[in-house]
């Protein structure tokens, strides 16, 4: 086996990630966002919270049931 | 209903809200935080239970379980500790994740162990080709030539990584996309 490994040749900068400030809420048991001053629930947001679909697939979240 | 999963996980939020309309019992454990947590566990007897906040959760009446993501506890809880040490620490945490497989009477939606399996690449391909499915033709190899050969038999091959490719370093993230397997991306790999 000679030179880099393939694997680690086609990587790229991930495109994207979250940067959204974001608490968890006891209570409700769910994740809040920052919306324009305001703590709203991350899944009622507007882009639908920091860990969409999208963003699991970009950053590798998305198989992550592993344990 | 418990909910193994991470306070993260805007998917758990949905089924949380959910169940919460419809009346259902549930607690959510976000394990990452398990430490919080005073946990008992009997699993000869059947017996579970969590208490946080003077309010304690037993385990045993669980009728279905959702491991949906779970987490092992931060190095903030581990202060004082050794990375190998952490390492261990995280470990046992996991065990303990584990463990809860041995609740009585629980419907696990998604057990951990076939979920491993579900992910793996080479288990899905198999099966599907096996129930019909056409799958393209496959190649998993560390062999440069071997690649090599494959791309002049199928120019419009891709490559990707067998597992979660996310590569953290120097507080940067690199992710390996699928890519056109090219001369280029092979050169010089022998």
């Amino acid at each position: 086996m000679g030179g880099k490994p393939l694997l680690f040749r086609a990587t790229r900068d991930q495109a994207s990630s979250p940067g959204e400030r974001t608490r968890y809420d006891d209570e409700r048991d769910e994740l809040l966002v920052l919306v324009d001053g305001s703590w709203i629930p991350a899944i009622d947001s507007p882009d639908g919270g920091p860990r969409t679909k999208k963003a699991d697939v970009e950053t590798g979240e998305d198989q992550k049931d592993r344990w | 209903m418990l909910i193994l999963t991470n306070e993260h996980d805007v998917s758990a939020d949905w089924v949380v809200r959910e169940l919460r309309r419809r009346g259902v019992p549930y607690l959510r454990l976000n394990t990452e935080r398990l430490p919080q947590y005073a946990l008992v566990g009997k699993p000869a007897e059947g017996k579970w239970r969590v208490s946080r906040d003077g309010i304690t959760s037993v385990l045993d009446s669980i009728r279905g379980v959702w491991f949906r993501r779970p987490e092992v506890p931060g190095d903030e809880y581990f202060a004082g500790l050794s990375r190998d040490e952490i390492a261990v620490a995280s470990d046992q945490w996991r065990g303990v994740v584990s463990g809860l497989r041995s609740l009585p009477g629980a419907k696990w939606i998604n057990p951990p162990e076939r979920n491993a399996l579900g992910e793996t690449k080479t288990v899905q391909l198999q099966l599907a080709s096996s129930l019909g499915f056409r799958v393209p033709d496959t190649l998993i190899t560390n062999s440069g030539a071997e690649a090599f050969d494959f791309m002049e038999r199928h120019p419009s091959a891709v490559v990707k990584a067998i597992r979660t490719p996310l590569i953290h370093s120097n507080g940067e993230s690199r992710f390996v996309y699928t890519e056109r397997l090219t001369q280029r991306l092979l050169e010089g790999w022998t």
